[in-house]
């Protein structure tokens, strides 16, 4: 975080003589981002990480960035467009429409020159990126966001594994056979690592867009706070669904430490999935039982009992996997972050099948003093 | 005709897929070789043996769909597998459309590769055969004088040689040499074998 800043600020001083002579970067003098090309390096004032929606503290400016929003199709053009025109050192001119954090749609506009007059500012290089979103574009509906969003990492992914199931293929038809090749197998599996470890690079992007980047404040709270909270601002659905809730919940629990708002947000996610499971069901018995108590490996555990459909083994496999979801309009993202949510909190979440019927989630967290030792085992 | 080792040719600005895609073609004894873009795959030249083209549809640069439109506007058209986003529905109908071999939707079975590339390099190989035969034909055309292409013309339309006789005001024994000539110079075994010939010309 302070390298960057120190990057920036070195780079803003013998920018800012150049910006000046050039009209369009002089309206929008704010707006700025420069390019170091022989340490590949790159700075953004704050007016850039404002119109990505993204954190100064948590992320580091990089040409890539500016791209990891934008609608699939545009996305692969700019940034091939950008990253040659850095490399050659020429002036280059874009517009793409990117899909904020938020889910704002914004159109931007991106400008930048190479910055050699003679001596000074060889190799620099700077640019602008400005939202020129207009009050005429309308905004996409939630729903429409979230699919374009979706279909954007889908689109990202897909080169990914695609080249995986290609290599792993490959591979092993070079197994085959009386007469199997090792060394090219070999290389194969070498790029199935290099592309796999792109696909979870690109989840890892993609999980600090969707998370709280702020570290959350670790306080010690009760858990049955936590739940009758979290059951309180989950009143309107399960009355709605007729869907009952039986608690039992221990008394005198130790208190856990952490973040009770995202805590909140995992239960009441926890508690909205069992209520969706119970709702394929059309049958009023359904019911969903809270428990809480201590957990015979040290903490706290909270478990989540539903009556409802069950999981499959698919399901029960996949369930945490990001973009996972079984439901028509689910994003599949909800219990992905709640195990982030959990495991930041050095818990554990997961999921297990009824014996008569239904699915139970359950959740643990260390208590105040056994908080340092991390994750359960 | 004999033909050289075919060449499967791979148009993909993702590095990985390209090798891996090369790499699974060479597991069945195919030659490959690969280009990051369109405009790099336009500057090699085009060598003489059977080949094909895998090519992604999206790329910066000229797109898949360019490409395509640009080789078959040349005189020796390349058959093309086109490899593509899922449900990327628009650009399929347009690629097929346009001629392309098959469509093969990311991430595909490497049977339904191996079997598109098959039907790709064989769609080559007979348009080469095709495009070589035209060539000795016409060479054989060129052999023939204008008098025996003309009653060429007319025999191939089915009229007897007293018809060509009187049409042309010569008589029935010189349709008879020209015809004799004219089976010589095609090298057509039988008349039937002549109408092919010169069905193939034009």
């Amino acid at each position: 975080m302070t390298a960057m800043r120190e990057t920036r600020s070195k780079q803003h001083a013998p920018l800012s003589p150049r910006a000046r002579q050039s009209a369009h970067i002089e309206d929008t003098v704010q707006n700025i981002w420069t390019w170091n090309a022989s340490t590949q390096t790159m700075a953004w004032s704050r007016e850039v990480f404002e119109v990505l929606g993204l954190d100064p503290r948590t992320t580091t400016p990089s040409p890539d960035w500016f791209f990891q929003l934008a609608v699939a199709g545009a996305r692969r053009r700019a940034r091939q467009a950008l990253r040659e025109a850095l490399r050659e050192l020429r002036p280059i001119e874009d517009s793409y429409d990117v899909i904020r954090p938020d889910g704002e749609l914004r159109r931007l506009r991106l400008r930048g020159q190479p910055l050699y007059d003679g001596l000074v500012g060889a190799g620099q290089y700077a640019g602008i990126l400005l939202d020129v979103t207009t009050r005429r574009q309308p905004l996409a509906p939630t729903r429409r966001r979230q699919a374009l969003y979706v279909a954007s990492i889908a689109h990202e992914l897909n080169q990914p594994l695609a080249a995986v199931i290609l290599n792993a293929q490959a591979g092993r038809r070079w197994l085959r056979g009386a007469d199997p090749n090792i060394q090219k197998a070999q290389v194969r599996l070498a790029s199935i690592v290099r592309d796999a470890s792109r696909a979870a690079d690109l989840l890892a992007r993609v999980r600090t867009l969707l998370t709280p980047t702020v570290e959350p404040p670790r306080r010690p709270c009760a858990v049955d706070a936590l739940i009758h909270a979290a059951l309180r601002l989950t009143r309107g659905r399960l009355r709605g669904s007729g869907v009952k809730v039986r608690l039992d919940l221990a008394p005198d629990l130790p208190p856990i430490v952490g973040d009770s708002v995202q805590l909140q947000e995992v239960l009441i996610n926890l508690l909205n999935n069992a209520i969706d499971a119970c709702g394929g069901l059309h049958e009023r018995r359904s019911e969903i039982l809270v428990t809480s108590g201590l957990d015979p490996h040290g903490g706290v555990r909270v478990s989540i009992q539903d009556s409802g459909v069950g999981l499959g083994q698919e399901t029960l496999a996949r369930m945490f996997e990001p973009f996972y979801s079984t439901k028509r309009h689910g994003m599949g993202i909800g219990l992905s972050l709640s195990r982030q949510i959990v495991a930041r909190h050095g818990g554990r979440l997961w999921a297990a099948r009824n014996a008569a019927r239904g699915a139970t989630l359950y959740m643990t967290l260390p208590v105040q003093n056994h908080a340092q030792r991390g994750p359960a085992p | 005709m004999k033909q050289r080792e075919p060449i499967v040719f791979i148009v993909d600005d993702d590095v990985s897929v390209r090798e891996a895609l090369a790499s699974l073609l060479e597991t069945t004894g195919l030659h490959a070789k690969s280009f990051g873009s369109a405009e790099e795959f336009l500057r090699y030249p085009r060598p003489n043996q059977p080949a094909c083209l895998l090519l992604d549809v999206r790329m910066p640069g000229a797109s898949g769909l360019e490409l395509q439109r640009e080789l078959t506007a040349t005189e020796r058209p390349l058959p093309i597998i086109f490899m593509t986003e899922y449900g990327d529905v628009p650009t399929a109908v347009g690629a097929m459309k346009a001629g392309a071999v098959e469509f093969l939707p990311k991430p595909f079975r490497e049977s339904e590769l191996l079997e598109a590339v098959r039907r790709a390099l064989e769609q080559d190989r007979v348009a080469g055969r095709q495009r070589a035969e035209r060539v000795v034909l016409r060479a054989r055309l060129e052999q023939l004088t204008l008098r025996e292409r003309e009653v060429m013309a007319m025999l191939v339309q089915g009229r007897l040689n007293k018809q060509i006789a009187a049409d042309l005001g010569i008589s029935e024994i010189t349709v008879k040499v020209h015809r004799h000539r004219i089976m010589e110079k095609m090298q057509a075994s039988n008349f039937a074998e002549l109408v092919r010939m010169v069905e193939r010309l034009s």
